[in-house]
């Protein structure tokens, strides 16, 4: 079902493939980036998206010289601000950073591995929970899961901080199940049960609540039994070990891998996979030991992940949708350009979500609301300040750059050319101008650009005029169904 | 965002619109429909499991008070409800407005094989059915598509407006629906209308227009597909975004505290008050998932809903529109019988049958079935249940609505008694 794609002369690895790619794997890319894709072909592009290095050292370094609340959350007063300047600092590690696979998986994770900071309302906290996702991004599923069950911010979300001997907590036992590793009714309420007994211990200390620790005195040491397998009790700081055997079990389970595989192919797939793909990629993972990355190469290799007909098959989910535009219209400072805001107001506020199962994705985020507030979001881009340069503290993106392949010979700007020219940029991500849309459709695009020109007052130069019209365009073309999709 | 929206006139609204590409609701036509005084259903999500056994309180039984030394309501504190019964000490109006014959409780509410997992669960309670995996449409959509009729501009969908989410970014399943498009408002502020753009670009709000035309003119010669599916949601949000704008101008007859829960009941009281098409609401009041430490909170939010909901049914009282209106609450489950913890840490885990209230009109007030029954428990500890709650919805359907049941649930389920029919 996952065999590997083998170009041919009638079927090449060409610009529309690595564009999928790079919508996929990660935001989409520039032309440049996708003419470079294509250059490495298909395996080497793959490999160039999977086989990112744990930290981003140019994308530390960037940050470390604009230093404020992007590196240091705890310059704001409130709780609120402390989230935010987290939140603005992820959105600009997914716009600005060189390894946007890693970026993809860890906004994976977190909706995953759902938090709420309205629960967890500790700015440390939630820094290190986003961390702690990032680092484990692409690595053993196995580590992930460990990572997360000893993450304070977890251990506070889900109330196992508070689950003793005497008292064990189901919450977390369960949602390991249901939601993270197995699904639900993959396992019994016994099952639940047992893992509260198991993990009771698992806390942070009383004073410093931003790390993790294991306590032996609130630990129930008696045998237990997971999966109607014995799992011998133990006594002292060896309690821990119970936990750590307990995951060991349910990673090593088909459910698992299903589970694990089912996510994968949903989040960089189809909103709903064949079962054949799952199962195929299940192997794929079982294989490699859960190892992500692996998984990830043999589906994106895929034949079926590669298919045309796999193209602008998936709904964006609102961070997906403003980082590719962002990306797209080359963004700079996208810290500055309430990115959070927007993916607020379209209903994906990270570190938000509403519920400890994540969001719902594809069609629930093509409803009335979100729909409304994507054409804001479109507008709102498109009305962000012209600046060919870089200018430190201002969100800009660079108009004359994007209209500069629209022009004439005589310089003039070709309203036909500006639709193709944006349509390619946003939505395909390509170099090459060509027409994207029927005549009817476009002639429409084209009316309305040219609308926007005769509104344009008179009495502004040229070049200004101009950028009325490219702004027009970014308006309109984000705002189309087709920058809805990836 | 002004925390005080300020009230338009009709030549604001006029000009709103003219921005947005809609006409306001009295230009359809729609005020002259709200004198049908049709039927409205307001469902109410105590999200994450509200303790029912906490809430109406077997204080009568000894089995009760055993599985819960640290969290039983007692006979001394909570307020009359009968021989047996307490209400937990929060919901003294609730209790007055019960001992007033205002209010319906049906205890043992559930469902055959009941699932411990909040979102496996709620996907039963909204789809309004047992098999798995749920239907995408969900009950209340369905009970609208078998109702409502067609919108002149629109069929054979119906308005935007009648299905409506409140304190929800995207709209919850309960509401979807075949023919119609549900909207989701997290709250009056966050659904007025933009405000003309005043970005660096000097872009007037004629561009906003020309998008929306631009968008369907693109979009009408393509099919029901995905993309059409996407410019036609643009368009129900901006009308039921200037629909909700005339909700901002507002004059209370009762008094409200200061709660979301409240905030969300208020916008349903404006919306009804206006004529507005809605027919059903889903309002959601979180936190219920009381896992540990359930004292104080739980209290606080029964105390919140008590509050809230006694505002709601005074202003509706007060503008003669309780006729129209019924209330009724859904919740994940119940919860364990047994406490877990000691002290103020006692928290419960996730249970399975629980109790719905109504209020309103078109209820058979009183407490409906037996007790809980403490001694029997299933094999994790939970109650059993001895109503299944699509007996309720049917009740919904048919007698408040007069609609068939098993249209609408797939199923024949007896009309709850808890509902006149």
């Amino acid at each position: 079902m996952l065999q590997p794609f083998e170009p041919t002369a009638d079927d090449p690895w060409d610009a529309a493939r690595a564009a999928h790619l790079a919508r996929r794997a990660g935001f989409g890319g520039t032309p440049a980036e996708i003419e470079r894709l294509v250059a490495l072909g298909p395996a080497g592009a793959v490999d160039a998206y999977v086989d990112f290095p744990d930290v981003d050292e140019p994308l530390e370094e960037a940050l470390a010289a604009l230093g404020g609340d992007l590196v240091d959350y705890s310059v704001g007063r409130t709780t609120t601000a402390r989230a935010d300047a987290i939140r603005r600092a992820w959105l600009f590690r997914m716009v600005h950073g060189g390894q946007p696979l890693q970026e993809k998986l860890t906004l994976l994770w977190h909706d995953h591995f759902a938090i709420q900071a309205t629960k967890v309302l500790r700015a440390p906290m939630l820094d290190a929970y986003v961390r702690t996702l990032r680092a484990h991004a692409g690595g053993p599923f196995r580590s992930l899961v460990g990572a997360v069950a000893r993450d304070p911010a977890m251990l506070h979300y889900l109330d196992n901080r508070e689950s003793t001997r005497e008292a064990p907590n189901e919450n977390w036992g369960r949602e390991l199940v249901e939601l993270f590793t197995l699904g639900v009714d993959r396992y019994d309420q016994d099952d639940v049960v047992e893992l509260a007994r198991i993990f009771t211990g698992w806390t942070t200390p009383a004073r410093n609540k931003h790390e993790f620790v294991f306590k032996p005195g609130l630990h129930d040491d008696g045998d237990k039994v997971l999966f109607g397998e014995p799992l011998a009790g133990r006594t002292g700081s060896a309690g821990v070990e119970e936990g750590e055997e307990a995951l060991d079990r349910i990673c090593a389970r088909r459910d698992c891998a299903l589970f694990l595989a089912r996510r994968l192919a949903e989040w960089f797939g189809e909103h709903r996979p064949p079962d054949k793909v799952v199962e195929a990629l299940a192997d794929a993972l079982v294989e490699h030991d859960l190892d992500v990355r692996e998984g990830l190469r043999v589906l994106f290799r895929s034949r079926w992940f590669l298919a045309r007909d796999r193209a602008f098959s998936l709904v964006r989910n609102p961070v997906d949708l403003v980082v590719a535009h962002a990306r797209a219209v080359g963004l700079q400072n996208a810290d500055r350009a309430g990115l959070e805001r927007a993916t607020r107001r379209m209903g994906m506020s990270l570190l938000e979500p509403p519920s400890v199962a994540g969001w719902e994705h594809g069609d629930a985020w093509t409803g009335p609301s979100t729909a409304a507030a994507r054409l804001d979001v479109a507008l709102r881009i498109a009305e962000l300040p012209h600046a060919a340069r870089r200018v430190v503290g201002r969100a800009t993106i660079d108009l004359d750059a994007l209209a500069a392949p629209a022009r004439d010979a005589d310089g003039a700007l070709d309203h036909g050319k500006l639709v193709d020219v944006v349509l390619a940029r946003v939505v395909r991500q390509s170099s090459a101008a060509q027409r994207e849309l029927d005549d009817e459709r476009h002639e429409v695009l084209v009316e309305f650009l040219r609308g926007a020109a005769d509104r344009a007052p008179t009495d502004l130069a040229p070049h200004k005029r101009d950028r009325i019209v490219v702004r027009a365009a970014l308006h309109l073309v984000l705002s189309l169904p087709e920058a809805a999709v990836a | 965002m002004s925390s005080r929206p300020s009230s338009l006139s009709r030549r604001d609204l006029l000009r709103a619109g003219a921005a947005l590409g809609v006409a306001p609701a009295w230009l359809r036509g729609l005020e002259r429909r709200a004198q049908d005084r049709e039927r409205v259903v307001v469902c109410v999500e105590l999200n994450g499991g509200n303790d029912g056994l906490n809430t109406v309180a077997p204080v009568g039984d000894d089995l009760y008070h055993r599985a819960r030394p640290d969290l039983a309501v007692t006979a001394r504190d909570g307020h009359p409800l009968d021989d047996h019964h307490r209400w937990h000490p929060s919901l003294a109006r609730t209790a007055r407005r019960f001992a007033d014959g205002g209010v319906a409780v049906v205890q043992g509410v559930g469902y055959p094989r009941p699932n411990l997992s909040h979102f496996s669960s709620l996907d039963v309670w909204h789809s309004g059915t047992r098999t798995s995996p749920a239907p995408a449409t969900g009950w209340l959509g369905r009970l609208a598509d078998a109702t409502v009729a067609p919108d002149v501009e629109t069929r054979p969908a119906y308005d935007p407006l009648t299905l409506l989410a409140i304190g929800h970014d995207v709209a919850p399943h309960a509401l979807r629906a075949e023919r119609g498009m549900p909207v989701a408002v997290p709250s009056l502020d966050r659904s007025v209308i933009p405000t003309a753009p005043e970005g660096a670009g000097g872009m007037e709000a004629a561009s906003r227009r020309a998008v929306l035309e631009a968008l369907e003119r693109t979009s009408a010669s393509r099919g029901t597909g995905r993309d059409a599916r996407i410019a036609a949601a643009a368009r129900a949000a901006r009308q039921a975004a200037l629909d909700l704008a005339v909700a901002r101008d507002f004059e209370p007859r009762a008094e409200w505290p200061d709660s979301s829960l409240a905030r969300h009941l208020g916008l349903v009281a404006r919306v009804l008050s206006k004529g507005l098409p809605t027919r059903f609401f889903l309002v959601s009041q979180r936190g219920y998932d009381t896992h540990a430490i359930q004292g104080a909170p739980h209290a606080q939010l029964l105390g919140d809903l008590d509050a809230a909901l006694h505002a709601f049914l005074t202003e509706l009282e007060a503008r003669e529109l309780l006729d129209r209106v019924l209330v009724v609450t859904i919740s994940d489950f119940g919860r364990r019988v047994a406490q877990n913890g000691q002290g103020a840490g006692a928290g419960t885990d996730h249970g399975a049958a629980s109790i719905q209230m109504l209020f309103g009109a078109g209820i058979e007030p009183g407490l409906h079935g037996p007790p809980a029954d403490l001694e029997r428990l299933d094999e994790n500890g939970n109650l059993r249940h001895l109503v299944d709650f699509r007996e309720v919805y049917a009740g919904v359907i048919g007698g408040w609505l007069g609609a068939d049941p098993k249209a609408v649930l797939g199923d024949s389920f007896r009309p709850h008694p808890a509902l006149r029919s």
